[in-house]
Protein backbone atom coordinates (compact mmCIF):
# COMPACT_ATOMS: atom_id res chain seq x y z
CA UNK A 1 0.00 0.00 0.00
CA UNK A 2 1.53 3.36 -1.06
CA UNK A 3 1.81 6.40 1.22
CA UNK A 4 3.51 7.16 4.50
CA UNK A 5 4.88 4.17 6.46
CA UNK A 6 2.62 2.92 9.22
CA UNK A 7 3.49 4.18 12.70
CA UNK A 8 5.36 1.84 15.05
CA UNK A 9 3.28 -0.43 17.26
CA UNK A 10 2.73 1.30 20.55
CA UNK A 11 2.45 -0.46 23.89
CA UNK A 12 -1.19 -1.37 23.34
CA UNK A 13 -0.38 -2.51 19.81
CA UNK A 14 2.41 -4.73 21.13
CA UNK A 15 0.19 -6.16 23.85
CA UNK A 16 -2.49 -6.85 21.26
CA UNK A 17 0.15 -8.61 19.14
CA UNK A 18 1.16 -10.71 22.16
CA UNK A 19 -2.28 -12.33 22.27
CA UNK A 20 -3.14 -12.14 18.57
CA UNK A 21 -4.36 -15.43 17.06
CA UNK A 22 -1.52 -15.48 14.52
CA UNK A 23 1.13 -15.25 17.24
CA UNK A 24 -0.60 -17.69 19.56
CA UNK A 25 -1.00 -20.27 16.84
CA UNK A 26 2.69 -19.83 15.88
CA UNK A 27 3.65 -20.35 19.53
CA UNK A 28 1.54 -23.47 19.61
CA UNK A 29 3.29 -24.83 16.48
CA UNK A 30 6.65 -24.16 18.15
CA UNK A 31 5.60 -26.01 21.31
CA UNK A 32 4.12 -29.08 19.71
CA UNK A 33 6.79 -29.53 17.05
CA UNK A 34 9.48 -29.28 19.75
CA UNK A 35 7.74 -31.85 21.94
CA UNK A 36 6.97 -34.17 19.02
CA UNK A 37 10.55 -34.01 17.74
CA UNK A 38 11.94 -34.62 21.23
CA UNK A 39 9.60 -37.56 21.84
CA UNK A 40 10.42 -39.21 18.53
CA UNK A 41 14.12 -38.59 19.18
CA UNK A 42 13.91 -40.26 22.59
CA UNK A 43 12.23 -43.31 21.04
CA UNK A 44 14.77 -43.52 18.20
CA UNK A 45 17.58 -43.00 20.72
CA UNK A 46 16.78 -46.26 22.52
CA UNK A 47 17.69 -48.72 19.73
CA UNK A 48 20.66 -46.52 18.82
CA UNK A 49 21.93 -46.58 22.41
CA UNK A 50 21.41 -50.35 22.67
CA UNK A 51 23.26 -50.79 19.37
CA UNK A 52 26.16 -48.73 20.71
CA UNK A 53 26.25 -50.82 23.88
CA UNK A 54 25.91 -54.07 21.97
CA UNK A 55 28.84 -56.39 21.61
CA UNK A 56 27.89 -57.04 17.98
CA UNK A 57 30.30 -55.12 15.76
CA UNK A 58 27.86 -54.49 12.86
CA UNK A 59 25.27 -52.96 15.23
CA UNK A 60 27.93 -50.78 16.83
CA UNK A 61 29.03 -49.66 13.36
CA UNK A 62 25.49 -48.70 12.32
CA UNK A 63 25.05 -46.59 15.47
CA UNK A 64 28.45 -45.01 14.99
CA UNK A 65 27.66 -44.14 11.38
CA UNK A 66 24.31 -42.64 12.33
CA UNK A 67 25.84 -40.38 14.95
CA UNK A 68 28.70 -39.45 12.65
CA UNK A 69 26.26 -38.49 9.93
CA UNK A 70 23.85 -36.45 12.02
CA UNK A 71 26.37 -34.81 14.29
CA UNK A 72 28.83 -34.04 11.51
CA UNK A 73 26.50 -31.81 9.50
CA UNK A 74 24.53 -28.68 10.49
CA UNK A 75 20.92 -29.11 11.58
CA UNK A 76 19.89 -26.42 9.07
CA UNK A 77 21.40 -28.43 6.22
CA UNK A 78 19.58 -31.54 7.40
CA UNK A 79 16.28 -29.64 7.47
CA UNK A 80 16.84 -28.42 3.93
CA UNK A 81 17.80 -31.92 2.86
CA UNK A 82 14.52 -33.38 4.13
CA UNK A 83 12.55 -30.48 2.66
CA UNK A 84 14.25 -30.08 -0.74
CA UNK A 85 16.16 -33.23 -1.56
CA UNK A 86 13.81 -35.99 -0.46
CA UNK A 87 11.06 -34.89 -2.91
CA UNK A 88 13.62 -35.10 -5.73
CA UNK A 89 14.37 -38.63 -4.59
CA UNK A 90 10.65 -39.34 -4.79
CA UNK A 91 9.68 -39.08 -1.12
CA UNK A 92 7.17 -36.29 -0.60
CA UNK A 93 6.53 -35.45 3.03
CA UNK A 94 4.19 -32.71 4.19
CA UNK A 95 6.25 -29.66 5.12
CA UNK A 96 5.74 -29.91 8.86
CA UNK A 97 6.42 -33.65 8.86
CA UNK A 98 9.69 -33.18 6.99
CA UNK A 99 10.64 -30.54 9.55
CA UNK A 100 9.81 -32.66 12.58
CA UNK A 101 11.53 -35.72 11.14
CA UNK A 102 14.71 -33.73 10.53
CA UNK A 103 14.67 -32.25 14.04
CA UNK A 104 13.96 -35.67 15.54
CA UNK A 105 16.61 -37.61 13.63
CA UNK A 106 19.19 -34.97 14.48
CA UNK A 107 18.19 -35.05 18.13
CA UNK A 108 18.15 -38.87 18.18
CA UNK A 109 21.93 -38.85 17.84
CA UNK A 110 22.26 -36.81 21.04
CA UNK A 111 19.52 -38.80 22.82
CA UNK A 112 21.35 -42.04 22.07
CA UNK A 113 24.40 -40.63 23.89
CA UNK A 114 22.24 -39.58 26.85
CA UNK A 115 20.49 -42.96 27.04
CA UNK A 116 23.76 -44.84 26.69
CA UNK A 117 25.37 -42.78 29.45
CA UNK A 118 22.34 -43.33 31.71
CA UNK A 119 22.40 -47.11 31.23
CA UNK A 120 26.13 -47.22 31.91
CA UNK A 121 25.58 -44.84 34.83
CA UNK A 122 23.43 -47.31 36.78
CA UNK A 123 25.69 -48.70 39.51
CA UNK A 124 26.88 -52.18 38.50
CA UNK A 125 26.33 -53.30 42.09
CA UNK A 126 22.57 -52.86 41.57
CA UNK A 127 22.88 -55.40 38.80
CA UNK A 128 24.85 -57.81 41.02
CA UNK A 129 22.34 -57.54 43.84
CA UNK A 130 19.54 -58.46 41.44
CA UNK A 131 21.63 -61.34 40.09
CA UNK A 132 22.03 -62.88 43.54
CA UNK A 133 18.24 -62.83 43.91
CA UNK A 134 17.96 -65.05 40.83
CA UNK A 135 16.52 -62.43 38.49
CA UNK A 136 17.06 -63.01 34.78
CA UNK A 137 19.02 -60.53 32.66
CA UNK A 138 15.82 -59.31 31.03
CA UNK A 139 14.10 -58.84 34.41
CA UNK A 140 17.12 -56.93 35.70
CA UNK A 141 17.13 -54.71 32.63
CA UNK A 142 13.41 -54.02 32.84
CA UNK A 143 12.95 -53.74 36.62
CA UNK A 144 16.26 -52.29 37.80
CA UNK A 145 18.28 -50.73 34.97
CA UNK A 146 15.49 -48.99 33.01
CA UNK A 147 13.77 -47.27 35.96
CA UNK A 148 17.09 -46.05 37.33
CA UNK A 149 18.40 -44.99 33.91
CA UNK A 150 15.20 -43.01 33.31
CA UNK A 151 15.90 -40.99 36.43
CA UNK A 152 19.50 -40.39 35.36
CA UNK A 153 18.25 -39.31 31.93
CA UNK A 154 15.80 -36.77 33.29
CA UNK A 155 18.09 -33.73 33.66
CA UNK A 156 19.93 -34.01 30.32
CA UNK A 157 16.74 -34.90 28.43
CA UNK A 158 14.96 -31.92 29.96
CA UNK A 159 17.79 -29.71 28.77
CA UNK A 160 17.45 -31.15 25.27
CA UNK A 161 13.73 -30.33 25.16
CA UNK A 162 14.56 -26.82 26.29
CA UNK A 163 17.06 -26.58 23.43
CA UNK A 164 14.44 -28.00 21.06
CA UNK A 165 12.04 -25.09 21.67
CA UNK A 166 14.71 -22.85 20.18
CA UNK A 167 15.88 -25.31 17.52
CA UNK A 168 12.41 -25.25 15.97
CA UNK A 169 13.20 -21.67 14.85
CA UNK A 170 15.24 -23.25 12.05
CA UNK A 171 11.94 -24.54 10.64
CA UNK A 172 11.47 -20.93 9.51
CA UNK A 173 14.00 -21.67 6.78
CA UNK A 174 11.66 -24.22 5.19
CA UNK A 175 8.69 -21.87 5.77
CA UNK A 176 6.90 -23.75 8.51
CA UNK A 177 4.94 -21.01 10.25
CA UNK A 178 6.25 -21.34 13.75
CA UNK A 179 7.14 -18.43 16.00
CA UNK A 180 10.27 -17.26 14.16
CA UNK A 181 8.70 -17.52 10.69
CA UNK A 182 5.64 -15.63 11.88
CA UNK A 183 7.84 -12.93 13.39
CA UNK A 184 9.84 -12.59 10.17
CA UNK A 185 6.60 -12.36 8.21
CA UNK A 186 5.41 -9.50 10.43
CA UNK A 187 8.77 -7.76 10.20
CA UNK A 188 8.81 -8.06 6.41
CA UNK A 189 5.53 -6.21 6.23
CA UNK A 190 6.65 -3.49 8.64
CA UNK A 191 10.40 -3.20 7.92
CA UNK A 192 10.72 0.21 9.57
CA UNK A 193 9.68 -1.04 13.02
CA UNK A 194 10.70 -4.69 13.52
CA UNK A 195 11.46 -4.37 17.22
CA UNK A 196 8.00 -5.09 18.73
CA UNK A 197 7.66 -8.29 16.71
CA UNK A 198 11.03 -9.60 17.83
CA UNK A 199 10.29 -8.53 21.40
CA UNK A 200 7.09 -10.62 21.35
CA UNK A 201 8.98 -13.60 19.92
CA UNK A 202 11.69 -13.25 22.55
CA UNK A 203 9.04 -13.05 25.26
CA UNK A 204 7.53 -16.37 24.18
CA UNK A 205 10.88 -18.15 23.78
CA UNK A 206 11.88 -17.02 27.29
CA UNK A 207 8.45 -18.04 28.60
CA UNK A 208 8.69 -21.56 27.13
CA UNK A 209 12.21 -22.02 28.36
CA UNK A 210 11.45 -20.73 31.85
CA UNK A 211 8.19 -22.61 32.23
CA UNK A 212 9.80 -25.89 31.18
CA UNK A 213 12.74 -25.17 33.48
CA UNK A 214 10.32 -24.97 36.41
CA UNK A 215 8.52 -28.18 35.41
CA UNK A 216 11.86 -29.95 35.04
CA UNK A 217 12.97 -28.77 38.47
CA UNK A 218 9.80 -30.20 40.00
CA UNK A 219 10.27 -33.52 38.24
CA UNK A 220 13.86 -33.74 39.42
CA UNK A 221 12.90 -32.88 43.00
CA UNK A 222 10.25 -35.55 42.91
CA UNK A 223 12.72 -38.16 41.62
CA UNK A 224 15.10 -37.17 44.40
CA UNK A 225 12.46 -37.64 47.08
CA UNK A 226 11.79 -41.06 45.65
CA UNK A 227 15.20 -42.40 46.37
CA UNK A 228 17.33 -40.51 43.90
CA UNK A 229 19.92 -38.18 45.25
CA UNK A 230 22.22 -36.56 42.71
CA UNK A 231 25.53 -38.24 43.18
CA UNK B 1 19.98 -86.62 49.75
CA UNK B 2 20.97 -87.73 53.24
CA UNK B 3 21.26 -85.15 55.97
CA UNK B 4 24.91 -85.83 56.73
CA UNK B 5 26.10 -84.90 53.24
CA UNK B 6 27.50 -81.41 53.15
CA UNK B 7 25.10 -78.70 52.02
CA UNK B 8 27.87 -76.97 50.12
CA UNK B 9 30.99 -78.64 48.79
CA UNK B 10 33.81 -76.60 47.30
CA UNK B 11 36.38 -78.71 45.49
CA UNK B 12 39.77 -77.46 44.33
CA UNK B 13 38.43 -74.17 43.07
CA UNK B 14 40.80 -71.82 41.29
CA UNK B 15 40.25 -68.38 39.83
CA UNK B 16 42.61 -66.10 37.94
CA UNK B 17 42.30 -62.41 37.14
CA UNK B 18 44.66 -62.22 34.19
CA UNK B 19 47.94 -63.67 35.42
CA UNK B 20 47.03 -63.16 39.09
CA UNK B 21 45.60 -66.19 40.81
CA UNK B 22 43.05 -65.08 43.41
CA UNK B 23 41.85 -68.54 44.43
CA UNK B 24 44.25 -71.48 44.57
CA UNK B 25 42.76 -74.95 44.84
CA UNK B 26 40.29 -73.95 47.53
CA UNK B 27 38.36 -76.85 49.05
CA UNK B 28 35.80 -76.56 51.80
CA UNK B 29 32.65 -78.33 53.00
CA UNK B 30 29.79 -76.61 54.75
CA UNK B 31 27.21 -78.51 56.78
CA UNK B 32 23.54 -77.65 56.98
CA UNK B 33 22.87 -75.00 59.67
CA UNK B 34 26.56 -74.31 59.99
CA UNK B 35 27.96 -70.81 60.52
CA UNK B 36 31.42 -70.43 59.02
CA UNK B 37 33.45 -67.26 59.41
CA UNK B 38 36.26 -66.55 56.96
CA UNK B 39 39.07 -64.37 58.26
CA UNK B 40 42.10 -63.11 56.43
CA UNK B 41 43.89 -59.99 55.26
CA UNK B 42 42.40 -57.96 52.43
CA UNK B 43 43.19 -59.34 49.01
CA UNK B 44 43.31 -62.89 50.33
CA UNK B 45 40.45 -64.06 48.09
CA UNK B 46 37.67 -64.18 50.73
CA UNK B 47 35.25 -62.05 48.76
CA UNK B 48 36.06 -63.80 45.50
CA UNK B 49 35.25 -67.13 47.13
CA UNK B 50 31.80 -65.84 48.19
CA UNK B 51 31.26 -64.36 44.73
CA UNK B 52 32.17 -67.68 43.16
CA UNK B 53 29.58 -69.47 45.32
CA UNK B 54 26.98 -66.82 44.38
CA UNK B 55 28.03 -67.23 40.73
CA UNK B 56 28.89 -63.57 40.35
CA UNK B 57 32.29 -64.67 39.09
CA UNK B 58 32.99 -67.75 37.02
CA UNK B 59 35.60 -70.10 38.40
CA UNK B 60 38.39 -71.32 36.13
CA UNK B 61 38.76 -74.81 37.57
CA UNK B 62 37.36 -76.99 40.31
CA UNK B 63 33.69 -77.32 41.19
CA UNK B 64 31.13 -76.15 43.69
CA UNK B 65 28.17 -78.33 44.63
CA UNK B 66 25.05 -77.17 46.44
CA UNK B 67 23.06 -80.15 47.76
CA UNK B 68 25.00 -82.30 45.32
CA UNK B 69 24.16 -80.18 42.28
CA UNK B 70 27.11 -78.67 40.43
CA UNK B 71 26.86 -74.90 40.20
CA UNK B 72 27.25 -73.21 36.82
CA UNK B 73 28.32 -76.21 34.80
CA UNK B 74 26.70 -79.28 33.34
CA UNK B 75 29.52 -81.63 34.21
CA UNK B 76 33.21 -81.88 34.92
CA UNK B 77 33.79 -81.19 31.22
CA UNK B 78 32.97 -77.56 32.10
CA UNK B 79 30.11 -77.17 29.66
CA UNK B 80 28.21 -74.17 31.02
CA UNK B 81 24.59 -74.44 32.09
CA UNK B 82 22.08 -72.32 30.15
CA UNK B 83 21.42 -68.88 31.64
CA UNK B 84 18.00 -69.74 33.06
CA UNK B 85 19.44 -72.70 34.97
CA UNK B 86 22.15 -70.51 36.45
CA UNK B 87 19.53 -67.89 37.41
CA UNK B 88 17.58 -70.65 39.16
CA UNK B 89 20.69 -71.77 41.04
CA UNK B 90 21.44 -68.21 42.14
CA UNK B 91 18.10 -68.09 44.00
CA UNK B 92 19.44 -70.71 46.39
CA UNK B 93 22.42 -68.62 47.47
CA UNK B 94 21.64 -65.30 49.15
CA UNK B 95 24.20 -62.54 49.37
CA UNK B 96 24.63 -59.52 51.64
CA UNK B 97 27.10 -56.96 50.35
CA UNK B 98 29.48 -54.59 52.08
CA UNK B 99 27.80 -51.65 50.32
CA UNK B 100 24.22 -52.92 50.94
CA UNK B 101 23.23 -52.46 47.27
CA UNK B 102 19.55 -51.88 47.95
CA UNK B 103 17.64 -50.98 44.80
CA UNK B 104 17.74 -47.19 44.92
CA UNK B 105 14.40 -46.63 43.17
CA UNK B 106 12.39 -48.95 45.42
CA UNK B 107 11.15 -48.64 49.01
CA UNK B 108 12.39 -51.00 51.71
CA UNK B 109 9.24 -53.09 51.28
CA UNK B 110 9.54 -53.18 47.48
CA UNK B 111 13.22 -54.12 47.75
CA UNK B 112 12.18 -57.19 49.72
CA UNK B 113 9.12 -58.18 47.65
CA UNK B 114 10.58 -57.65 44.14
CA UNK B 115 12.35 -60.97 43.70
CA UNK B 116 9.74 -63.13 45.50
CA UNK B 117 7.09 -61.67 43.21
CA UNK B 118 9.03 -61.69 39.94
CA UNK B 119 11.22 -64.75 40.44
CA UNK B 120 9.19 -66.98 42.77
CA UNK B 121 5.90 -65.71 41.27
CA UNK B 122 4.36 -65.04 44.67
CA UNK B 123 1.29 -62.84 44.75
CA UNK B 124 1.72 -59.31 45.99
CA UNK B 125 -0.18 -60.21 49.17
CA UNK B 126 1.99 -63.24 49.95
CA UNK B 127 5.21 -61.39 49.25
CA UNK B 128 4.21 -58.39 51.34
CA UNK B 129 3.09 -60.51 54.28
CA UNK B 130 6.49 -62.23 54.34
CA UNK B 131 8.29 -58.93 53.84
CA UNK B 132 6.49 -57.29 56.76
CA UNK B 133 7.42 -60.24 58.98
CA UNK B 134 11.04 -59.97 57.92
CA UNK B 135 11.06 -56.19 58.45
CA UNK B 136 9.68 -56.80 61.92
CA UNK B 137 12.40 -59.32 62.60
CA UNK B 138 15.09 -56.78 61.67
CA UNK B 139 13.27 -54.10 63.67
CA UNK B 140 12.32 -51.88 60.74
CA UNK B 141 8.58 -52.44 60.38
CA UNK B 142 7.96 -48.68 60.42
CA UNK B 143 10.49 -48.08 57.61
CA UNK B 144 8.60 -50.19 55.04
CA UNK B 145 7.80 -47.15 52.90
CA UNK B 146 11.23 -45.50 53.13
CA UNK B 147 13.63 -45.29 50.20
CA UNK B 148 17.23 -46.44 50.74
CA UNK B 149 18.59 -42.87 50.76
CA UNK B 150 16.26 -42.12 53.69
CA UNK B 151 17.78 -44.93 55.78
CA UNK B 152 21.03 -45.05 57.75
CA UNK B 153 23.73 -47.50 56.70
CA UNK B 154 22.82 -49.93 59.45
CA UNK B 155 19.13 -49.77 58.51
CA UNK B 156 19.95 -50.33 54.83
CA UNK B 157 22.01 -53.37 55.70
CA UNK B 158 19.19 -54.78 57.83
CA UNK B 159 16.79 -54.34 54.92
CA UNK B 160 19.35 -56.01 52.64
CA UNK B 161 19.46 -59.00 54.99
CA UNK B 162 15.66 -59.17 54.95
CA UNK B 163 15.72 -58.97 51.14
CA UNK B 164 18.11 -61.91 50.92
CA UNK B 165 16.09 -63.92 53.49
CA UNK B 166 12.85 -63.37 51.56
CA UNK B 167 14.14 -65.75 48.88
CA UNK B 168 14.63 -68.39 51.57
CA UNK B 169 18.13 -69.28 50.33
CA UNK B 170 19.86 -72.51 51.30
CA UNK B 171 22.96 -70.58 52.28
CA UNK B 172 23.41 -66.90 53.08
CA UNK B 173 26.72 -65.27 52.17
CA UNK B 174 27.88 -62.12 53.97
CA UNK B 175 30.65 -60.13 52.32
CA UNK B 176 32.07 -57.83 55.03
CA UNK B 177 28.54 -56.74 56.00
CA UNK B 178 29.66 -54.25 58.65
CA UNK B 179 32.82 -52.82 57.08
CA UNK B 180 31.03 -49.79 55.61
CA UNK B 181 29.16 -48.98 58.82
CA UNK B 182 29.73 -46.46 61.59
CA UNK B 183 31.00 -48.18 64.75
CA UNK B 184 27.78 -47.43 66.62
CA UNK B 185 25.58 -49.17 64.03
CA UNK B 186 27.74 -52.27 63.58
CA UNK B 187 26.11 -53.93 66.58
CA UNK B 188 22.55 -53.58 65.25
CA UNK B 189 23.56 -55.53 62.13
CA UNK B 190 25.57 -58.12 64.05
CA UNK B 191 22.59 -58.69 66.36
CA UNK B 192 20.42 -59.58 63.36
CA UNK B 193 23.09 -61.97 62.11
CA UNK B 194 23.40 -63.62 65.53
CA UNK B 195 19.62 -64.06 65.56
CA UNK B 196 19.73 -65.71 62.11
CA UNK B 197 22.52 -68.01 63.26
CA UNK B 198 20.47 -69.10 66.28
CA UNK B 199 17.54 -69.80 63.96
CA UNK B 200 19.71 -72.28 62.08
CA UNK B 201 20.36 -70.30 58.92
CA UNK B 202 23.41 -71.68 57.10
CA UNK B 203 25.88 -68.83 56.71
CA UNK B 204 29.32 -68.02 55.42
CA UNK B 205 30.50 -64.71 56.80
CA UNK B 206 33.54 -62.77 55.63
CA UNK B 207 34.20 -60.28 58.40
CA UNK B 208 36.78 -58.69 60.62
CA UNK B 209 34.39 -58.82 63.58
CA UNK B 210 36.05 -61.47 65.73
CA UNK B 211 33.44 -60.93 68.43
CA UNK B 212 30.82 -62.24 66.03
CA UNK B 213 33.05 -65.17 65.11
CA UNK B 214 33.58 -66.09 68.76
CA UNK B 215 29.89 -65.68 69.55
CA UNK B 216 28.23 -67.77 66.83
CA UNK B 217 30.71 -69.30 64.37
CA UNK B 218 30.96 -73.05 64.42
CA UNK B 219 34.17 -72.99 62.45
CA UNK B 220 36.62 -70.35 61.30
CA UNK B 221 38.60 -70.50 58.08
CA UNK B 222 41.73 -68.43 57.61
CA UNK B 223 42.65 -67.37 54.07
CA UNK B 224 45.74 -65.74 52.64
CA UNK B 225 46.97 -65.35 49.06
CA UNK B 226 44.00 -67.25 47.68
CA UNK B 227 44.49 -70.30 49.88
CA UNK B 228 42.69 -71.60 52.92
CA UNK B 229 45.53 -72.07 55.38
CA UNK B 230 43.50 -73.31 58.33
CA UNK B 231 39.96 -74.38 59.13
CA UNK B 232 39.20 -75.04 62.78
CA UNK B 233 36.36 -74.96 65.29
CA UNK B 234 35.97 -71.34 66.38
CA UNK B 235 37.09 -71.78 69.95
CA UNK B 236 40.16 -73.80 68.99
CA UNK B 237 41.03 -71.28 66.28
CA UNK B 238 41.01 -68.30 68.60
CA UNK B 239 42.62 -70.10 71.55
CA UNK B 240 45.43 -71.80 69.68
CA UNK B 241 45.63 -71.23 65.94
CA UNK B 242 47.60 -73.94 64.21
CA UNK B 243 49.06 -72.11 61.28
CA UNK B 244 51.74 -69.50 62.04
CA UNK B 245 50.10 -67.10 59.55
CA UNK B 246 46.72 -67.27 61.33
CA UNK B 247 48.44 -66.75 64.66
CA UNK B 248 50.23 -63.69 63.27
CA UNK B 249 46.97 -62.35 61.80
CA UNK B 250 45.12 -62.80 65.09
CA UNK B 251 47.97 -61.07 66.85
CA UNK B 252 47.48 -58.07 64.59
CA UNK B 253 43.72 -57.68 64.82
CA UNK B 254 43.03 -58.63 68.45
Amino acid sequence: MPGAPAPALGLTGTLALLVSPLVLSAVWVTIWTAIAAQAIAALCGVPLALAELSSLKPLKAVAWFYNWLFQGTPLLMQLIFFWAVLPILGLRLPLIVAGIVALALNEAARMSQIIRAAIIGVDARQFEAARTLGMSSWQIFRLIIVPQALRLMLPPTGNELNYQFKATSLLAAISVVELTRQTLNFADRDPAHPLPYFAVAAFYYFAMSTAWGLVQQRLENRAERRGFAES
Amino acid sequence: MDDDAPLLRIQKVSKWYGSHQVLCDVSLDLARREVLVILGPSGSGKSTLLRAIAQLVEIDSGSIFLEGEMLGFRDEGRRKLPAHRIDAQRRETGMVFQSFNLFAHLTALENITLAPRRVLKQTRGEAEATAIQLLERVGLREKAGSYPNQLSGGQQQRVAIARAMAMNPKVLLFDEPTSALDPETIREVLDIMVDLAHRGVTMIVVTHETSFAREVAHRVAFMEHGRILEVAPARAFFDSPNHPRSAAFLGQIL
